[in-house]
Order: structure tokens, then C-alpha cells, then sequence
């Protein structure tokens, strides 16, 4: 699913950041770990193609990244790829109907109906159509992200810090969510976190890899 | 969902700055179409009254007295000329018609013309009801006046003295109306016609014991309106007039060319004013789009991050713009023909220029044009913003 070689990305400063190679077959599951500032938000950049690799090789659902012109680039990352950003990123002009026709809109497309509604029916969210973000419990808003992330049935799942901020149930919750998700979209999960947490409750997670990233000089663990 | 409906969403989820926006270029708009509207109808108006008269010849004074008092009968005539240049005209080769027009007296603040049946010939006028004037104090009144005053055919009415409405009246020689005009957009719409005979009926009525039948040829009209055979004429026929005592001849086209170069003063003040207007609406639409993609920022990275390529989001900040600008063009029309209406129904109580809001010009294409251009042209730098989006910025954590 995802397979890096020698990756590095060059700052418009000169600062050279390099990965450590990464094979992560179908079905496997990444856990992204370390620090801020460890290159972190820079390797799920490169990941969902919204930077262009300086050096290596980047395969994402059989895809190599470093090809695509930076159009190609948007729709590939709108039909491989669902995202759920760490502060969701719900647009609080809009209804949870309305944000959830906002992966169409992206890719100029009408809306499915009939996804959206199941999966709205599969999250529980499916009464909340009318309501706006900010009249939805954090969990509801979180389950109203996943959705938009899972509308257009991705091959890959970016989570950014899923359990920021959340006690240990709510996080609990989240990551059974996301992990729910994998399991019934037949998805691969990318968890980027320094939450600690994260590793000993999604240690069950069937094909798991972690990723240790150590600030500009990574290294790699299994 | 669209994107032109998201960015109807996304332009009244700040309700406040768009509509004070819309406030702003509405406003200059309808300034700019009021502008339009009155300069356009006032020249066609007034085009449509010079209805191929080519010479005014009026008593010695100045030639845009002449027209004004002769063609648009907004100004007081400069005196009278003798009946015999009608027919000394009338004998000139070069002379297709004349007209000859006498002034004097009125109704209810409505000129009374004593004229000839040639005159409603020049503006192809036509009878609603009734029958042209047989006989002197017979009146046939326009559409405006017979509407304005109520009379019908068979009525009778005193005209008064002077060409105001505080003359003293004719009340033992009262007219007869004969006939009403249909509505033409001309200056006979505000006139009452009568026979050229009835002004020196009434007036000789009163002067009986000083007129002797020798005097008769020095009966009087006040105006000759001429059209040409030829337009050599127009070389030799005003130097013909202009040489004869006591008279004056006015040329209707230069005359209102000049007129319309001095309304052009008042008009070009509007327009700057519109313009200021348009400049202040262009510079608030700039500035509350930029603050609005900065606002929404998150929204406009989530859709890259959700696959829109970078012009969609672009284009996105651009529908807002667009939609203001189509609402203010809507906005600004009515307001600008609402003005206008307005300015008429002023203007039809003082028995001035004609000017209704029901009235339209191909120019007006150039308000939504000149809407959508001020519009994209102040969208362009908050378009280019999102267009360079860092979407990056979504993976970082909260600072």
C-alpha cells in the first residue's frame, strides 16, 4: 500500500529531512509516531501528494507520487485517499448534509445520495443531517469527519492525531471507530500521533506497523 | 451542491459585510443607471420632439429661447412676427412645409397652440376620440392634458391669459373640445391645439374697436416651424431670415446639440459621482473577501485536501464576487429606474421633460457588465490567495 525508498524533502530553508524506507503491504495498518516537529505532518504530506518528494521513491496505492503533475495529483488524492484532520475541519457555514457533499464538490462530481446515507446510517449520524458543527458532541462531529473521509471509498485513511485533546474513553472510541472503518471499507489506516496511548489500544489491530520518527534524524523501529 | 451554491452559502454566512458590500455597489450602480436612464430618455425625448422640423423662425432674440419656446414649449417665446412671413416663406422654393404657431394663453398651466393641422401631421398624431378643429375655439387636446384635466369632447373650458396658470381667463369666449389625442411620447401630449384663427378671435374680441378689416394683414403669429425641401437650404434659408427685420431663425440641431453639451456638465458630475461609488464598493468587496478566506481558510484547505484541484477554490472566492455582483446589478436597476420614475412624476407636476422609470436602454447592459468586471477585478487577489493555499498548514498542530 505504501512503499518508500531513500524519501527526503528539502525545506525551502535547505533543511533536509529523510525517511526512514517503509514497505507497508495491503491490509497493513501504520502507526506514525514521535514528537512535534519530527517530520511527522511533513511525511503525511508527501503521503496524501500535497508536497512532491526532493529525493526517493513513493509508492501510494500503486501509485508513484513523484510522477503525477500537481492536478493529477488533487484527484488522486480525492479518489485514494480520505483524510480526517486533527481539529476535523467541519465548515461551521454548512449543514452535516452539506459538508458531507463537500468530497463531490471537491472533485466536480454530484453527490452520491445513496452513500452518504448509509454511511451516515452505519456512523449514527444520520439524524443529524440538518444540524450545523457547532451543534454536534465532539464525538458526533468526529463520526461526521470520518464520514466525509470515508464517502468516496478511499484505499488509504489518514488520521491526524485522532485522540488529541479526548479522555481515555472518547479516545477509546475513536480509534474502535477508525479501526471499524478499516475493517468494513477494507482500508489501510494511517495513524499519525504522539499520543502514547494510541499504541497500547490499537496493539489488537491485525497487521499494525509502527513508525518511530525521531526529528530530522529518523530512525526506524518495527 | 454546487459551487456557485456554496459560494451563495459562503457569502451569506457573513451576512453583515455582504450586504454592506451589496449596499455599496448597488448604490453605485443605480447611480450609474439613474445617470444613464435620464441623459438617454431626455435625448430621445427631446430627438423625437425636433421630428424634422429643420428651422425655427421666431421674433429677434436667442435662437435656444426660440427652440425651446417653439419645439419643446418649455421657454416663453421672444414676441411675435408677422402672419405675412408664412406666406413669404410658404413662396420659397426651398420651403417643404411651415408650420405657423401661435402662443399665448393656456390651460391650467398647458399651452393652448394655435396651429394648423400640418402640426399633428410633423408627429403623426393621432385622434383617440373625436374629430380636428372646424372652426376657431375648437380644441383638440393632448393625451396628457385631457387626462391631467379631466375634459372630454364636448366639454368647454376658459383659457387664460399668459402661459401661466395665473392668468386671468377668457370667460365669455370659452373653447370647445373637439377631440383628444392618442398618448405619442411627443411634446403634443402636453399642448392644446387649436385653430390658428382662435387666439386672433379672442384677442381680436377684446380689441374689436380699435381693428379695422385694413388691419387684418397685420394679424400676428408668434412662430414658423419649417422643414426643408433640400438640405441646401439649411445654407441659405437661415441667412434669409436672419436678413429679414425682426426676425430670427433658430436651427433646432444646433441648438440642441449646444443644449445638450451644457446638460452634459450635470451629467459627467453624476457619472464621477457613480464612479467614486463603484472605486469605494470595488475596494470593500476586495477587502471583505480577503478577510473572508482568511476565515476560511480551514474550509477552502479541507476541499484541496479532499481532492478540488487549486482553481476550483479559486473559483469558489470568484462565484462570491459574481453573486454579488449579479444581485447588485438586479438591485441597482430597480433603483436606478425607481429614481427615475420618481424624478418623472416630479418633473410631470411641474409640466417640464417627460422621464418614467419604464423606459430602457441597450446601455444598461453595461451595469451587470461593469458589475462583473468591478466584481472579478477585486476578487482577483483573494482568488489568488486561495489559489496558493498552503494546504499543509492542515497537518500541523494547533498553535
Amino acid at each position: 500500500m505504501i512503499e518508500t525508498r531513500r524519501l527526503a524533502y528539502v525545506y525551502a530553508g535547505g533543511v533536509r529531512l529523510s525517511f526512514p524506507d517503509l514497505r507497508l503491504p495491503a491490509g497493513g495498518h501504520l502507526l506514525l509516531q514521535g514528537p512535534s516537529g519530527c517530520g511527522k505532518s511533513t511525511l503525511l504530506a508527501l503521503l496524501a501528494g500535497l508536497l512532491s518528494a526532493s529525493d526517493g521513491d513513493l509508492r501510494v496505492a500503486g501509485t508513484e507520487l513523484r510522477t503525477l503533475s500537481a492536478r493529477a495529483r488533487d484527484a488522486w488524492r480525492g479518489r485514494q485517499l480520505g483524510f480526517v484532520p486533527q481539529r476535523l475541519h467541519l465548515s461551521s457555514s454548512l449543514s452535516v448534509r452539506e459538508n458531507l457533499a463537500m468530497p463531490y464538490l471537491a472533485a466536480g462530481l454530484p453527490p452520491d445520495v445513496v452513500r452518504t446515507a448509509s454511511l451516515m446510517a452505519r456512523l449514527g449520524v444520520a439524524e443529524l443531517a440538518q444540524r450545523r458543527p457547532h451543534q454536534l458532541s465532539v464525538g458526533q462531529a468526529q463520526r461526521v469527519a470520518l464520514a466525509r473521509a470515508l464517502l468516496r471509498q478511499p484505499r488509504l485513511l489518514l488520521a491526524d492525531e485522532p485522540t488529541a485533546n479526548l479522555d481515555d474513553a472518547a479516545a477509546a472510541a475513536v480509534l474502535g471507530l477508525l479501526a471499524q472503518a478499516a475493517e468494513q471499507e477494507g482500508l489501510s489506516l494511517v495513524l499519525a500521533t504522539h499520543d502514547a496511548r494510541v499504541a497500547s489500544m490499537m496493539a489488537a489491530l491485525p497487521g499494525l506497523q509502527t513508525l518511530r520518527l525521531e526529528g530530522a534524524l529518523a530512525g526506524a523501529s518495527a | 451542491m454546487r459551487l456557485a451554491a456554496l459560494a451563495w452559502r459562503y457569502l451569506w454566512s457573513r451576512p453583515l459585510a455582504s450586504l454592506l458590500n451589496l449596499a455599496l455597489l448597488s448604490l453605485g450602480l443605480a447611480a450609474m443607471s439613474f445617470v444613464m436612464l435620464c441623459s438617454e430618455q431626455l435625448e430621445a425625448g427631446l430627438r423625437r420632439d425636433l421630428a424634422g422640423i429643420d428651422l425655427v423662425v421666431g421674433a429677434k432674440g436667442s435662437p435656444m429661447q426660440i427652440m425651446l419656446a417653439g419645439v419643446f414649449h418649455l421657454d416663453v417665446p421672444t414676441g411675435n412676427i408677422p402672419l405675412q412671413t408664412l406666406t413669404q416663406l410658404r413662396a420659397q422654393p426651398l420651403v417643404a412645409r411651415a408650420i405657423p404657431l401661435s402662443l399665448g394663453d393656456s390651460l391650467r398651466g398647458y399651452r393652448i397652440v394655435g396651429t394648423e393641422p400640418d402640426y399633428l401631421a410633423q408627429y403623426q398624431a393621432e385622434l383617440a376620440q373625436g374629430t380636428l378643429w372646424q372652426r376657431p375655439l375648437q380644441a383638440v387636446l393632448g393625451a396628457e392634458v385631457a387626462r391631467r384635466t379631466g375634459l372630454r369632447v364636448g366639454d368647454r373650458f376658459a383659457g387664460s391669459h399668459g402661459l401661466g396658470s395665473e392668468g386671468e381667463a377668457h370667460a365669455q369666449r370659452p373653447y370647445q373640445v373637439v377631440g383628444v389625442l392618442k398618448p405619442g411620447g411627443s411634446v403634443l401630449d402636453r399642448l392644446v391645439l387649436t385653430d390658428l384663427a382662435s387666439v386672433w378671435a379672442l384677442h381680436g374680441h377684446e380689441d374689436a374697436h380699435e381693428e379695422d378689416a385694413a388691419e387684418a394683414d397685420e394679424r400676428e403669429i408668434t412662430m414658423l416651424l419649417l422643414s426643408y425641401r433640400s438640405p441646401l437650404a439649411a445654407v441659405s434659408l437661415p441667412r434669409w431670415v436672419n436678413a429679414q427685420p425682426g426676425l430670427q431663425a433658430a436651427s433646432p440641431a444646433l441648438e440642441t446639440a449646444r443644449l445638450f453639451r451644457m446638460l452634459g456638465l450635470g451629467t459627467e458630475v453624476l457619472r464621477g459621482f457613480a464612479m467614486v461609488l463603484l472605486l469605494a464598493s470595488a475596494l470593500s468587496v476586495l477587502v471583505g473577501l480577503l478577510s473572508a478566506v482568511r476565515e476560511r481558510q480551514g474550509d477552502l484547505a479541507m476541499l484541496r485536501m479532499l481532492g478540488a484541484p487549486a482553481w476550483r477554490v479559486a473559483a469558489l472566492v470568484s462565484l462570491e464576487a459574481v453573486w454579488l455582483a449579479l444581485l447588485a446589478s438586479a438591485l441597482g436597476l430597480a433603483l436606478g429606474h425607481g429614481l427615475a420614475q420618481a424624478l418623472g412624476v416630479l418633473l410631470a407636476e411641474q409640466q417640464s421633460l417627460r422621464l418614467s422609470g419604464a423606459w430602457w436602454t441597450v446601455w444598461e447592459w453595461a451595469v451587470p457588465g461593469l458589475a462583473l468586471l468591478l466584481a472579478l477585478a477585486s476578487a482577483a487577489w483573494p482568488a489568488w490567495r486561495a489559489f496558493r493555499l498552503d494546504v499543509t498548514e492542515l497537518l500541523q498542530s494547533p498553535r
